[in-house]
């Protein structure tokens, strides 16, 4: 669901929304669903994106021009051009973490890449876990601020 | 200045630290501020793009987080046998209501501070509480019980559900619950602040429910057309205001309307009305006749109360 509206929303907060909108509306429109009619996977698909253009349209909005609208259209993992971003993206996040210190370089891939736990960050890194918040928040801002970064990493999720 | 006071909110919200009514609250606000949603997603954007250069399609707290949403917005059981028709409570808000957590702020540090100066310069004889105009917001915020300053999120979404004039089993007198029982008949056309907008036709009934009510209300639900002409829906001609009782669950509101009837095809826009007492329907009148038919959207009506508004076209 979330590449789908991916294709209708670039920005991460009305990607969110819509992603939480149509799963409410298809929690509500169950009972509709026929199973003899089809596969439960194209009707949500055909409600999400439906969704997502009702969205648009009370914004006033059109889904960009290049959206791809092919329900079916899933993006392969193969796509040599997203490989290609991925690896400009995977290039950029290790000189961001070269030019780190090595206390932060570890909070950094543990709890920034890796997504790991606070607490098992601060056990791994040996500081507290407030320390590891502070250094995680201290890192995304450092980040945002990299223009070279930002502009790998908006390759692979849109600006 | 707003970014300045919701930053830390963000960020702990982008690092899924945040609690989840704390995050309703911000996301409530970050619908109607552009700066402050303009820096959540650049850091959401980034945490994600982390997350994407690791294979994954999008971050663990992120995931959580929609789950958390999710299962927060959801019914429970219970509620969904009590309340016959069920949609979504959505902690979205766009509407003028949404920007009222810049004013709270704004009341917050700026009438303390006027208040300051004022007992500087004028000691001996001042007043440095100046009553509030009865019909500033503020008086509206803290109704709402929002003594800490912190944004309530609207008082209550109002849900428009309509169904086509003919479709077996939904008649002038259908109820939520006649409705929920044949759901394929009756569809969601608004969810009133956070869709902002809804479409129906003239061949449409329509049926109000209020959903999430955070405090005892009288409720009155008017809709103003392009001509400036005033319906009252709730409460339904000749019927006293009743008042309800706070309620997380879908509260029935009368009777569905027939578009066709007395309607004209065009913008209507839509206020419910949630207020301590007993609203004058003359006064109503004169606050609908005071608002900008050309302006786009449901202006806020000049009522000190709180009040959900949002627009219904109204197709042939």
């Amino acid at each position: 669901m979330r590449s789908l509206v991916a294709r209708f929303f670039s920005r991460p907060f009305e990607r969110e929304e819509a992603v939480q909108e149509i799963w409410l509306l298809a929690h509500r429109m169950v009972a509709a669903y026929d199973p003899e009619r089809g596969q439960i996977l194209p009707w949500l698909r055909a409600l999400g994106a439906n969704r997502c253009k009702e969205l648009l349209r009370a914004q006033g909005r059109r889904p960009a021009p290049d959206v791809n609208l092919d329900l079916e259209a899933v993006a392969e993992p193969s796509d040599p051009e997203q490989v290609a971003q991925t690896a400009r993206a995977r290039a950029a996040v290790a000189r961001f973490e070269r030019a780190l210190g090595a206390e932060e370089a570890g909070v950094f891939r543990l709890s920034l890449v890796e997504e790991r736990a606070h607490e098992e960050v601060a056990r791994a890194v040996g500081i507290t876990v407030r320390r590891c918040k502070y250094l995680r928040m201290k890192l995304l801002l450092r980040a945002a601020a990299d223009a070279e970064l930002r502009r790998a990493l908006a390759e692979v999720t849109g600006p | 200045m707003s970014v300045w006071f919701h930053r830390g909110a963000i960020r702990r919200a982008v690092a899924g630290d945040l609690s989840e009514p704390a995050e309703r609250r911000l996301r409530a606000h970050l619908h109607g501020c552009q700066a402050c949603r303009a820096h959540y997603d650049e850091l959401a954007g980034i945490a994600e793009a982390f997350a994407v250069t690791r294979g994954a399609t999008g971050t663990a707290a992120g995931v959580a987080r929609e789950r958390a949403r999710l299962l927060a917005a959801l019914p429970s059981p219970e509620e969904q046998i009590a309340g016959g028709l069920d949609a979504t409570r959505l902690p979205a808000s766009r509407t003028a209501r949404a920007r009222r957590p810049t004013l709270t702020w704004a009341v917050a540090f700026l009438v303390p501070a006027a208040a300051a100066a004022l007992w500087l310069v004028v000691r001996p004889a001042s007043h440095p509480n100046p009553p509030a105009h009865p019909d500033s917001g503020a008086g509206s915020v803290a109704w709402r019980g929002s003594s800490s300053g912190e944004d309530p999120g609207p008082p209550a979404s109002l849900l428009v559900f309509a169904s086509r004039k003919g479709s077996s089993k939904s008649t002038s007198k259908s109820t939520p619950a006649d409705a929920a029982a044949a759901p394929p008949h009756v569809r969601l056309v608004a969810d009133l602040p956070a869709s902002g907008e809804g479409r129906v036709s003239r061949g449409d009934f329509v049926q109000f429910v209020l959903r999430g009510l955070q405090a005892k209300a009288f409720v009155t639900v008017i809709g103003i057309d392009d001509e400036g002409e005033v319906h009252t829906y709730v409460p339904p001609a000749g019927s006293e205001v009743v008042s309800h009782e706070p309620s997380p669950s879908s509260i029935s509101l009368g009777s569905s309307v027939d578009l066709g009837s007395g309607h004209r095809t065009g913008r209507l826009r839509l206020y419910a009305l949630m207020s301590p007492s007993a609203l004058d329907p003359a006064r109503i009148r004169v606050a609908a006749g005071r608002i900008d038919l050309k302006q786009t959207g449901a202006p806020p009506l000049d009522l000190p109360v709180p009040q959900v508004a949002g627009v219904l076209t109204i197709g042939p």
